[in-house]
């Protein structure tokens, strides 16, 4: 399930309480007698469906009722930011970083889960910058799910600074990271939104066969 | 291609087995084909086959970017019927399940297709005057469909809840007997075979990631992660991912993308002897001939391509299950997982030409487009070979978005199917 931050109350709620609205920024024509057919085909029916970052709206149907617009990567359904309804549709170039360090990222973050398995003596690798989970929200991190954790961690800024966070190269080059294929690393694991602080703090923290649990990586189809 | 028969098995039993060929070659893609399918998933394949079949258009390829049939065509429920509403719909399903009811035989695999009867329960008066209209559209169609009391209902399948103290009581049925269900692995593989055969080349691990256009616009061609392959008529048939294929080539589709979760219980002996579908709570559930309970429901609500959703969906199902039937409140469920379908705003797929010459496209078949495989690789075969729709496909076209032409079957059901 999707946690998903409404702009005008101002917090992270789960999924059910909203409403997906359909692709965002599409304007009805101001002169509806002078439209065109083909005009009207482009409003009506007509949508980017794009793989990767996508404008949307989304209602707050059990919350503020409200509509709002939100960024979001259809990859790894990860959102970048939440705004209100009217504000300018931001710069997509804005979330190319995050977009593009998204898979690497994943991908060590498999990684990570499934080092241990092979070698139960390496360290895990140095913690990164990102806030650190257990650190968020005052409570002990067995205690929070993950996906709790992770967007407690967005939640304590602004989406503009978790997006910020989100945005920072986590390391040098992310290339480098693909070489380092474990086994069990799938490519459909590397999909996963998975969280780099996440699996970082985890990592840091707890024994391996917990940390294979918790990672929130659901299995496809086999 | 060696037949598949009794005699071929006691050969092979004498033999050790050592004489079974590969079912399709793997070939190294040519420079130029006649025809590229992109998707090599049932609808592609089906595609090829009919086209080396019944149009003798050979020099094919079908370019495949995963494993051949690892798409929808290996996720979804299985579930054949033609029940459908509106003439056109009527028109395309039932082509399907005619050729459904002889396809081991023309294609020499077993397909393992079992029409034991798809129920679609009613729960209230809407449903009830809803399926009735559907059982005459349909059997003014030449369909057959027929109405079910509860008790007739609870006797075709006896772990039905029929009680009137459910939650939302059954108060009928509609009835298609020759619905059922296929073997969809074995779909795709038959129909990769029988192409293969021919002289269709099977292209797996070769992702498009360009069409090419001439001069005039036309299609020439297509690259690919294994280099460029020209071709002056390339057919798309990719499912969830139609609408960035279609954007290589400059066009905008009315389609969007969703999650479609199933999932499958532990393996149990025969005791659900048909398939039952209900739109209100909004489930449906067969068995397997593995013996597993083959569940599915609705999309998750937003578009995604992470062939994954969320868990309150797959619970939400599970609710409606137990509530038809408590019989299975203590099963437990082995697998689940997601495939990305392409839905239209009417419901209807798209088989048709594209404003792009040599372009075909078909899509658009949203949660429910197994069902159809043959017949939708048999007319879209049509449809490319003469550069012209074949009657049954001629309504389902791109620009019934324009024209408002639309066939609504959205509307016409009030759920996603």
């Amino acid at each position: 399930m999707l946690l998903i931050h409404c702009p005008y109350c101002g917090e992270e709620r789960p999924e059910l309480e909203f409403r997906h609205a359909g692709e965002a920024h599409i304007a009805r024509s101001k002169a509806i007698t002078e439209t065109s057919d083909e005009d009207f085909e482009a409003f009506l029916y007509l949508r980017a469906n794009t793989k990767g970052l996508v404008y949307e709206r989304w209602r707050h149907l059990h919350g503020c009722g409200r509509f709002f617009n939100a960024v979001r990567d259809s990859v790894t359904d990860r959102f970048f930011i939440t705004y209100k309804a009217g504000q300018p549709k931001p710069d997509p170039s804005r979330f190319a970083k995050a977009v593009a360090a998204v898979e690497p990222i994943a991908i060590e973050a498999a990684v990570v889960v499934s080092e241990p398995r092979l070698q139960p003596a390496a360290p895990a690798k140095a913690p990164r910058k990102v806030a650190a989970a257990p650190e968020v929200g005052g409570e002990p991190a067995g205690l929070m799910a993950p996906d709790i954790m992770r967007n407690r961690a967005k939640a304590k800024g602004a989406p503009e600074a978790a997006l910020a966070a989100e945005a920072k190269p986590k390391r040098k080059s992310p290339a480098k990271a693909k070489p380092v294929d474990a086994t069990k690393a799938s490519p459909r694991k590397a999909r996963k939104p998975v969280e780099p602080g996440i699996a970082e703090s985890e990592a840091a923290s707890e024994a391996p066969s917990k940390r294979i649990r918790r990672v929130p990586v659901k299995k496809g189809d086999a | 291609m060696r037949r598949y028969s009794v005699f071929a098995i006691a050969r092979e039993a004498l033999r050790g087995h050592t004489g079974w060929e590969e079912q399709w070659s793997s070939p190294e893609p040519r420079a130029e084909y006649d025809v590229i399918i992109v998707g090599a998933g049932g609808h592609g394949l089906a595609t090829a086959y009919y086209l080396a079949k019944v149009h003798g258009i050979t020099n094919v390829a079908v370019l495949e970017k995963g494993w051949l049939g690892g798409g929808n065509t290996g996720r979804n429920t299985t579930i054949i019927r033609s029940n459908y509403l509106y003439d056109e719909s009527a028109g395309i399903y039932e082509h399907a399940v005619k050729l459904w009811e002889g396809l081991s035989q023309e294609i020499n695999y077993n397909v393992m297709y079992s029409p034991r009867g798809v129920m679609m329960l009613a729960h209230n008066v809407h449903d009830v005057q809803v399926l009735k209209r559907h059982i005459h559209a349909n059997r003014l169609n030449g369909i057959d469909n027929e109405w079910l009391t509860p008790e007739e209902a609870k006797e075709f399948c006896p772990p039905l809840n029929i009680s009137k103290d459910a939650r939302y009581p059954v108060v009928g049925a509609a009835l298609q007997r020759r619905g059922g269900t296929a073997r969809h692995d074995a779909v795709a593989w038959g129909y990769a075979r029988g192409a293969s055969a021919r002289g269709v080349h099977i292209i797996q691990n070769c992702e498009v990631t360009a069409i090419n256009r001439g001069p005039d616009g036309a299609v020439t061609g297509v690259e690919t992660s294994r280099g460029s392959i020209r071709a002056k008529k390339v057919g798309v048939v990719a499912a969830g991912h139609t609408s960035v294929l279609m954007a290589m080539a400059g066009v905008r589709m009315p389609l969007e993308s969703y999650p479609l979760q199933a999932l499958v219980s532990e393996p149990v002996k025969p005791c659900f002897p048909c398939v039952v579908m209900s739109n209100t709570v909004h489930a449906y559930i067969s068995q397997s001939d593995k013996g597993e309970l083959v569940i599915g429901a609705g999309t998750d609500q937003y578009t995604s391509y992470s062939q994954t959703g969320g868990l309150h969906i797959i619970n939400h199902t599970l609710d409606a299950i137990c509530e038809m039937f408590p019989v299975f409140t203590r099963m437990k469920m082995l697998r689940s997982w997601g495939g990305i379908v392409d839905v239209t705003p009417d419901r209807s797929p798209i088989l048709a030409k594209t404003p792009v010459k040599g372009l075909y496209v078909n899509c658009g078949w949203g949660t429910g487009g197994f069902k159809a495989t043959p017949g939708s690789g048999n007319v879209f075969a049509h449809t490319i070979a003469r550069d012209e729709p074949h009657p049954i496909n001629a309504p389902f076209t791109l620009e019934r978005f324009r024209t408002g032409r639309l066939i609504d079957e959205a509307a016409a059901a009030a759920v996603a199917h």
